[in-house]
């Protein structure tokens, strides 16, 4: 099955750092594919070159292809005419990622304008059915209504609705749920959920908590320090973790069964952005390192079937899992 | 076990703005009910996490606890003594049994001062050690924390943000507290990071024989670390018990809609059932300023009857330690 | 756990050339004010009757004035009056302001409330109208002068540590202090003021330009130093009969203030730098 979008070896480079280097992960159609790292591991910047929102300053290399169109490398006006409509994106924060003096149901009919032709009554139409299917109680009402009279989970709802305005293909999320509470995240992963099996919409869903990919993804990429050490099925990856980082930070995850004994934690800290290790950048902190670790940086190969990893060590790495379950 | 410290029904509001209209409608201040008749206990050594969602008044509860607010009724009692009445040195020597590490690990240390002189202050006011003691005593509480010596030349915004929660327990631990208030600590941190913390604070609580009460929104952590827990909702604890009774027979069904919308590790497996399709808990955290009558959870509880919108349910006994406040536990 | 060499860079300190500039200015300037027998080259208040109005020359670099003394000297002797002016008219407004606004700050209610109410007034008038109104009741004199500017000055020291005192009031690290056991005074002057201080600090430096401005229009007046002292401002007063005739007289010292000022500008906006990216 070709893949919706295919990105191959993304590089971001802004100033002397690298935050992204040799990002290459595909999305089929329909899927979810879930991109998990802590903060710093460039996964937000990694989603916004999709779509070209990055600062001026900042220089991407490889491709992004998109239908065959590579995203990185499209015109100001051609990357218009795919955001929001072919790929939509939405936010960590509500709040500003919606224009506080426009009412919601314009920031809607806005969209079907420029991306539909939809226009006065049809427009409107159009708009309370997506405020309902976002599970947007009277609906027709809150069209009216400005970003702040919503709560924040219904602004999460509200920015959904926008972004699924031209029937995108594509939705990139960027950790929609982080500032939102268990229980409303519960529901805005519901719904996305429901949303992307009823409308074949595929989905890139950036977090940092690996309890949400796992309940939610199909597929999974981990990353860290700006690349991704390992990639796969989330079946797969979850029951046998084949990076130390994943396996780390797996164990570093409170779980039931483990209560009140201590954690096995990652030591130390991710490397400075200006300061990466030759190597797998990983490598200092990593308990089963070896020296050839440190030498080159180790390419992503498959070890099972819609499985990958970067991780020299993948077999001592999935032996300790194992051992410890 | 004595109960250390017992909290009986606090409650503090907190008066809400008015707008133009309210004025001249009239009518009472609108209040916002941050704490709607919170009861407690904690024994010595024991961890107690309280768990809520925003607006449950878990962090005011936290700040009423040291008297960094004040409340407008209820008792705090500690060993015996009435905390809310008091002052000068009788309440210096609570701050010394009681004490709190914050959430924020970017604001809750002065940027102008080095580690050292942050933790020898602590020594100093509360003259714990003599002064030429201080400084080895810092490099102690330094390496408690798992922090070199050498952080005591440097300031705090030398470092990160895990390293900055650790020299908040540092401080905190200075002065030698019975009690530490955790006021979600690691909620700002990396995973990662959360778990070098978790496993400082169990081992602190190992050596020293702390009772933590660990304030936080995220249920996974509170497994791992706790011995009781309270549930908060809009400003009252809806369940209390041990963490695993509560955890694996949850009696209040919020409690339950929790546990259901807490993410899990568990992927489901390939070509099982799909992934559930209907959100643990539907509904919105209603206006503070504008709480349900009866049981104000009642608008969004699965199982709510007719009772629950005009009574206020009474605490149910599940089993000796186990409580929880809903009306259909008879 | 070492702190790494970027971080490290970041903290030391790089002077742009403007603040370096104004220091040098600075520099010299005070260097006129504590030596000004060995910098200048003549006595300030010697009369030369065979040099009376002398444009610039090699002699007299600055000219001399019609009792024949020579300007530079003059101007250079009243260097140390002006950065007079500039010390005493801001040091004691500044401290008292200071710690005025400090506690106000801290303390809130009826305090804060009352003394929102006394910058409301004052405020609305305008700052050398009500100097000159108390130098009227107390009589015309560099004293008076400093007396009649601290009167009105600190308010305006107040107000802005009061400021910077809220914001920092409502910081965790204050809040851990109180929970802590310190005492408030501890906590306003050991924690919240250092952290308070930078604008103030700024200010401070834009207010002593601006006290040598105030002082020599004064002086100018005939409201503040009282001649044969040697203030800028008072020889420029000197000299504004012979304008046409002998402007050197006027326009040296004029270049004097604006130099003074210039210097403080840059120091002042060099250390607003240094205080932002910290």
């Amino acid at each position: 099955m070709t893949a919706l979008l295919s990105v191959r070896d993304l590089g971001i480079r802004i100033g002397l750092a690298s935050p992204v280097d040799g990002v290459s992960f595909e999305v089929a159609a329909g899927e979810m594919l879930g991109l998990v790292g802590e903060s710093g591991s460039g996964k937000s910047l990694t989603l916004r070159a999709l779509l070209q929102l990055l600062p001026a300053q900042a220089a991407t290399t490889g491709a992004a292809l998109w239908q065959g169109r590579d995203l990185l490398r499209m015109t100001a006006a051609e990357i218009r005419r795919v955001r929001g409509r072919d790929v939509a994106m939405i936010f960590q924060e509500p709040m500003t990622a919606l224009d506080p003096v426009l009412p919601i149901g314009l920031q809607i009919t806005e969209s079907l304008d420029v991306h539909l032709g939809l226009r006065g009554a049809a427009a409107r139409a159009r708009a309370v059915q997506l405020l309902d299917l976002v599970g947007i109680p009277d609906a027709k009402r809150r069209l009216d209504n400005y970003p702040h009279e919503f709560s924040g989970g219904m602004r999460q709802r509200a920015m959904i609705a926008i972004a699924l305005a031209a029937e995108p293909k594509l939705l990139l999320a960027d950790e929609p749920t982080t500032a939102l509470d268990v229980t409303i995240q519960d529901q805005i992963l519901t719904l996305l959920l429901r949303l992307k099996e009823d409308l074949r919409m595929s989905v890139v869903l950036v977090t940092h908590d690996l309890g949400i990919v796992a309940g939610t993804c199909d597929r999974v990429a981990v990353m860290y320090a700006g690349r991704i050490l390992e990639s796969g099925s989330v079946h797969s990856v979850f029951r046998s973790p084949a990076h130390a980082y994943t396996l780390g930070l797996m164990r570093s995850v409170p779980d039931r069964a483990y209560a009140r004994r201590p954690l096995s934690s990652i030591p130390g800290s991710p490397p400075d952005p200006g300061d990466m290790p030759p190597g797998c950048r990983f490598a200092p902190r990593c308990r089963f390192a070896t020296a050839a670790c440190g030498e080159a940086p180790p390419p992503l190969r498959g070890i099972a079937d819609d499985h990958q990893t970067s991780c020299l060590q993948a077999h001592e790495v999935r032996r300790a899992a194992r051992e410890a379950a | 076990m004595s109960e250390f410290l017992v909290a009986d029904d606090l409650i503090r509001g907190f008066p809400a703005r008015r707008g133009i209209g309210d004025l001249l409608r009239g009518g009472p201040r609108p209040m916002v009910r941050a704490l709607n008749g919170v009861s407690l206990q904690i024994a010595r050594g024991e961890t107690l996490a309280v768990v809520g969602e925003s607006g449950c008044g878990k962090s005011t509860l936290a700040r009423a606890l040291v008297r960094l607010i004040e409340l407008d009724g209820g008792q705090i009692s500690f060993d015996g003594m009435d905390v809310r009445s008091l002052a000068g040195a009788a309440l210096r020597r609570y701050n010394r049994r009681v004490q709190m590490v914050f959430q924020d690990p970017y604001g809750s240390l002065n940027p102008r001062m080095t580690v050292g002189q942050i933790l020898e202050e602590a020594l100093q006011v509360h003259d714990m050690v003599p002064a030429t003691q201080r400084p080895a005593r810092v490099i102690e509480l330094l390496s408690l924390v798992r922090l070199p010596a050498d952080a005591a030349s440097r300031l705090p915004h030398e470092f990160s943000g895990g390293q900055r929660q650790r020299i908040a327990i540092a401080r905190a631990l200075s002065i030698e507290p019975e009690l530490l208030i955790a006021d979600e600590i690691v909620s700002a941190l990396d995973v990662s990071v959360q778990a070098q913390i978790l496993n400082l604070l169990l081992d602190l609580q190992d050596r020293l024989g702390l009772a933590i009460l660990f304030v936080s929104h995220d249920l996974r952590v509170v497994r791992h670390l706790a011995h009781r827990v309270a549930i908060m909702y809009l400003g009252r604890v809806v369940e209390v018990g041990p963490a695993d009774a509560v955890f694996d027979a949850p009696r209040h069904p919020y409690t339950k809609a929790l546990l259901r919308a807490a993410p899990s590790m568990n992927p489901p497996e390939p070509g099982a059932a799909p992934r559930r399709r209907t959100a643990a808990l539907a509904g919105e955290l209603p206006s503070p300023l504008n709480i349900p009558a009866g049981c104000p959870f009642h608008p969004r509880c699965p199982e709510a009857r007719d009772r629950c919108t005009t009574e206020v349910p009474r605490i149910h006994i599940a089993n000796r330690n186990h409580l929880a406040t809903c009306h259909l536990l008879k | 756990m070492a702190v790494s060499p970027r971080l490290r860079m970041r903290m030391r300190v790089r002077l742009p050339p403007t603040t370096i500039a104004g220091v040098v200015i600075l520099l010299t300037l005070i260097a006129c004010a504590a030596f000004p027998a060995a910098i200048a080259p003549y006595d300030p208040n010697a009369f030369d009757y065979r040099a009376l109005l002398k444009p610039p020359s090699w002699a007299h670099p600055f000219g001399t004035d019609n009792f024949g003394r020579d300007v530079l000297s003059r101007t250079i002797w009243a260097a140390r009056i002006d950065l007079g002016i500039a010390v005493f008219c801001t040091l004691f407004p500044g401290l008292f302001g200071t710690f005025f606004g400090c506690i106000v700050g801290y303390a809130g209610g009826v305090l804060d409330a009352v003394f929102r109410r006394v910058v409301d007034v004052a405020i609305t008038i305008p700052l050398l109208v009500l100097v000159i109104a108390i130098i009227a009741v107390l009589g015309p004199g560099l004293t008076n002068m400093y007396i009649a500017v601290s009167a009105v000055n600190w308010i305006i020291y107040a107000r802005l540590i009061r400021g910077e005192i809220l914001t920092q009031k409502r910081r965790d690290y204050a809040a851990a202090g109180r929970v802590m056991g310190y005492s408030a005074g501890r906590i306003l002057f050991r924690h919240l003021l250092p952290n308070a201080l930078g604008p103030v600090v700024v200010y401070w430096m834009t207010d002593m330009a601006l006290a040598i401005l105030l002082g020599s229009s004064l002086g100018y007046l005939g409201l503040g130093a009282q001649p044969p002292t040697s203030e800028w401002g008072v020889l420029i007063g000197d000299g504004k009969n012979f304008m046409t005739t002998a402007w050197w007289m006027s326009i040296f010292p004029g270049i004097a203030i604006v130099l003074a000022g210039t210097g403080f500008s840059l120091l002042g906006d060099g250390l607003a730098a240094v205080l932002r990216r910290r």
